[in-house]
């Protein structure tokens, strides 16, 4: 069942096309992740959604009734919806249990009943026994959690994510986007969360949409998205990737330095593009000629850093000017200068399209 | 210093005050001890001297009970101080329900004409009290004045229906120039609060009313109230107004009460014991405020300052605009233009028209009367030099307690801040009390005038320069000290030039104020010394409102340029900001 409808959605600030005609829509009880750089209008998406900004083109829909268009917009306090603010916005002259009790108070929840929501959802978020603090008197992670407990107690239509973990720390954010995870999968309610994070993206949600100067580049579930990109962007921006330059030739692809036939490369179909996608990960380097029929290119390694969890080696083939980067596993160290023999995996060669916007 | 530091939990007072002794010879060490000397004469002596006087017999210098039987003993004195505590309680109030709804219309709203709205607001604050009160005056007399006139004229009836003259009309002038202090500290907290303090209510289905009320509203009220009670307190040590319209009404206030026990025969230590009341009063709620705000000092949690989108109101934008614009009407327009019209009648209460137009009151004011135009020149004068030692004093101090640069020197801090518990009116019998008598005989000098006028604003000075040094990086001044300079070239090469414009900015602040100064500068002034603040009491009592109009458009027409000058090298609100 759709939820959620992004249609033609465009948002220009005078000149400046912020949000570029956007389709997104959302399945009952699924958790989206708009992902992109700042300024590429993933923010300007959510308050469009939430109903603080107004569209120039295309529409809002909810459950088929339209929230947002050009012409009219229901304001934010009729939508039903709850938003988790990058500032978390606690309102630090009321207690927790009054920032938590505020949504239904606001929603004409009877006494009782709201007081018993609140304990209830304040003991999800174990932090029933602060309850009478004030919020300038709890840590980050303890305020990030008073947040998502006033945007859940209400128990929203939609629940919107504006970076809610940038003023966390980096322990407490791995933390935290679990919790957010965790609180999903109980409540299951329809979740728009914006970053630009891919970490955050990737453990929180069901489907990722990589945004790029206002408009969706690709959208799928994580490991669709990192295996698969689609284009350039997406695979520059997820994860490392070397970009090749490749000739279709008939029934093969010439590569620099070495062709490879098109079956054996990681995708179906007839082949149209010119570059190729292959992350770091996915190559391997040898002390040795190994054997296989892999594709294996002799050269010799020009850099090299060790990043603690992962070598990252720039290696140089011997008879093209081709350079790859390529991350090993810690044991397998090599120096500088040294000769060795790389391993391509064609079926990691994705084909990619150009920069939809180059 | 260094090895301080490494025993800093055992060091005692003792050991910190050898180690001051062992670095007397250090410059900084000199010129903290001058700066100490110097606060023990602007601040501490004259407060002692007060408490002092009001516990001696003015003939044999005994120790004695009797002026505080004599300050309180009629019911008409203790019948003063009730009313001043109703006046404050009343302008404060007034002042608030002016101030708030300005606030909020220009900070979050979508009313129209805001920037204008704010500038009338600054302008109201450039009118000095007596200035608008002589305005009123004008325009709320019985009988003469206009308002009446114009009401008798339209509805034939023999007498108008207002009447400056009251209590009530005491409560309204004065709050029309003291709102602007309630108006800067709400406008600047609700700047301040994240527009998304307000999305989160609405998200959670709060309507505009209900932000406002619920949220916007109650996150300010500290700010709200940490400018009530200040404006609260000026206005109980405010003498010129009260002077202007209270006693022509018929009763007393304290400021007025005070100034009656200064004429002849002067009773100081009468005087000194009245005004106890006050200084308790003024430390009490300094205290209550205090306790107040402890908890609920909201330090806003800082989201993306960017986007703020102003609240539509729809119709009701028009309603707030009307009433910012009657507003302005009773504080700048109407007695600005009836003033600005007098200066220029031969007689304010006739019609306007060229038969009753002359300069002859300008020529009268510049040229013509000697006292007029002593009392010009010293008031720009002592304006200029208090603002100038102000300034530095206010600076020095400051850098010393930022910087740690002496043992106690947060006690510095402490006694260069103590006149801000002192109402001005109090601080003149203070000086009166510890300078005007030999050794030191300084009655009649200009210096007692400006030492007084220093003290008075010194606290100004200090926060001003206090938060600039704050919002500096102590690592700037170190990197001039790891690269070689020694803490006086970084003072100069870095602090300084850092900071000039807001040393500017507090200079001509109190240049300004300096400029408008009365109850520090009343019973400190001799008939050479007179400032202009004094004169113009002396020629309201005997009705010359002409050539006072013609001064109070001479003393507009300074202040305005100064202003100007000062708006356009460090930005319009340099006087409005908060510290």
């Amino acid at each position: 069942m759709d939820k959620l409808q992004l249609k033609g959605l465009t948002k220009k600030f005078a000149d400046l096309v912020v949000v570029d005609d956007l389709n997104l829509t959302l399945r009952a009880g699924e958790f989206v992740s708009l992902l992109g750089p700042s300024g590429c209008g993933k923010t300007t998406t959510l308050r469009m959604i939430a109903g603080f900004v107004t569209p120039t083109a295309g529409t809002v829909e909810m459950d088929g009734r339209q929230m947002s268009s050009a012409s009219a917009s229901l304001p934010p306090e009729k939508r039903r919806m709850s938003m988790i603010f990058q500032s978390y916005a606690l309102w630090p002259n009321m207690t927790v249990e009054q920032n938590v009790a505020f949504g239904l108070k606001m929603r004409k929840v009877a006494k009782d009943e709201a007081r018993r929501r609140v304990g209830q959802i304040l003991d999800v978020v174990q932090l029933g026994h602060l309850a009478a603090r004030y919020p300038n008197e709890l840590s980050g992670g303890q305020q990030q959690r008073v947040s998502l407990a006033r945007a859940l107690v209400v128990q929203p239509e939609i629940l919107l994510l504006d970076e809610p973990l940038s003023n966390l720390d980096a322990n407490l954010r791995e933390e935290m986007r679990s919790e957010i995870r965790r609180l999903h999968n109980e409540f299951g309610i329809t979740s728009i969360y914006v970053t630009h994070d891919q970490s955050e993206a990737m453990t929180t949600s069901d489907r990722i949409a990589v945004m790029n100067k206002g408009r969706i580049e690709q959208i799928d579930d994580p490991l669709t998205l990192y295996t698969r990109p689609k284009t350039r962007y997406v695979a520059e921006f997820i994860g490392r990737s070397n970009i090749l330059d490749g000739k279709p030739n008939g029934s093969s692809v010439a590569f620099n330095g070495f062709e490879v036939a098109s079956a054996r490369l990681g995708c179906s179909g007839p082949i149209n593009t010119r570059e190729f996608s292959l992350r770091s990960q996915n190559l391997a380097l040898h002390a040795a000629c190994p054997a296989g029929d892999a594709v294996i290119l002799p050269g010799s390694i020009t850099e090299r850093a060790f990043l603690g969890e992962t070598w990252d080696y720039a290696f140089r083939a011997e008879a093209c000017d081709l350079k790859l980067r390529v991350m090993s596993p810690p044991v397998s160290v090599f120096t500088i200068g040294q000769r060795v023999w790389l391993e391509i995996d064609p079926s990691h060669i994705i084909p990619i399209q150009d920069d939809q916007h180059a | 210093m260094a090895v301080l530091g490494i025993e800093g939990d055992r060091s005692t007072a003792a050991t910190k005050v050898a180690a001051a002794l062992r670095n007397a010879f250090n410059p900084t060490t000199l010129v903290a001890l001058l700066l100490a000397a110097v606060l023990v004469f602007l601040v501490a002596n004259p407060l002692f001297q007060l408490v002092k006087d009001s516990f001696t017999n003015a003939r044999d210098h005994s120790f004695t009970f009797a002026n505080y039987v004599t300050a309180f003993g009629r019911p008409r004195y203790v019948q003063a101080l009730i009313n001043s505590v109703e006046l404050g309680a009343a302008a404060a109030l007034f002042s608030s329900i002016i101030a708030v709804p300005l606030a909020w219309g220009v900070s979050r709203t979508d009313m129209p004409a805001r920037g204008f709205v704010h500038v009338m607001v600054l302008a109201s604050f450039l009118i000095p009290p007596f200035v608008g009160a002589i305005g009123w005056i004008l325009l709320g007399g019985p009988n003469a004045g206009w308002i009446n006139k114009a009401w008798m004229m339209v509805t034939g009836a023999p007498s108008g229906p207002f009447n400056i003259f009251t209590f009530w009309g005491l409560a309204l002038v004065t709050a029309l120039y003291s709102f602007p202090l309630i108006y800067v500290f709400t406008k600047s907290a609700l700047d301040l609060i994240s527009t998304e303090m307000e999305e989160a209510a609405a998200i959670l289905g709060a309507g505009p009313a209900q932000t406002t009320f619920r949220v916007t509203l109650p996150l300010a009220l500290p700010a709200i109230l940490g400018s009530v009670f200040p404006v609260f307190l000026e206005v109980l040590g405010l003498y010129g107004t009260p002077a202007l319209i209270a006693i022509p009404a018929g009763f007393n206030v304290v400021t007025t009460q005070l100034a009656a026990f200064f004429e002849n025969p002067v009773r100081v230590e009468v005087a000194a014991a009245f005004s106890m009341p006050m200084v308790g009063i003024t430390i009490a709620l300094l205290w209550v405020q205090r306790r107040l705000l402890a908890r609920k000092s909201y330090v806003t949690v800082g989201g993306k300052g960017g986007h703020r989108e102003p609240m539509a109101l729809g119709a009701f934008r028009w309603v707030l605009f009307a009433y910012a614009m009657a507003i302005a009407g009773l504080s700048v327009f109407m007695p600005l233009f009836i003033i600005l019209q007098t200066s220029f009648s031969k007689a304010w209460a006739l019609p306007m028209s060229a038969t009753n137009f002359t300069f002859h009151n300008f020529q009268q004011v510049l040229f013509d009367q000697m006292t007029v135009r002593q009392a010009l020149f010293n008031t720009f004068q002592y304006a200029i030099i208090a603002a100038t030692i102000c300034t530095f004093l206010g600076f020095a101090v400051a850098y010393i307690s930022q910087r740690k640069l002496l043992p106690y020197s947060h006690l510095l801090a402490s006694i260069t801040l103590a006149p801000f518990a002192v109402p001005g009116i109090v601080l003149a019998i203070c000086f009166y009390a510890a300078y005007a008598p030999p050794p030191f005989a300084l009655y009649g000098l200009g210096a007692l005038v400006v030492i007084a006028f220093v003290t008075r604003f010194l606290p100004i000075a200090f926060t001003n320069s206090n938060s600039a040094i704050q919002g500096m990086h102590p690592e700037l001044e170190e990197a001039v000290r790891i690269a070689g300079g020694n803490q006086a070239r970084a003072l100069w090469l870095v602090v300084l030039p850092i900071l000039k414009k807001s040393l500017f900015g507090s200079w001509i602040l109190i240049f300004i104020i300096g400029t408008r100064e009365l109850s520090t500068a009343m019973f400190l002034s001799g008939p050479q010394t007179r400032v202009v603040s004094v004169l113009t009491l002396e020629l309201s009592e005997q009705g010359s409102y002409e050539m006072l109009s013609a001064i109070s458009v001479l003393l507009l027409v300074v202040t305005s340029v100064v202003t100007l000058i000062g708006a356009a090298v460090l930005g319009r609100d340099f006087m409005l900001r908060r510290n």
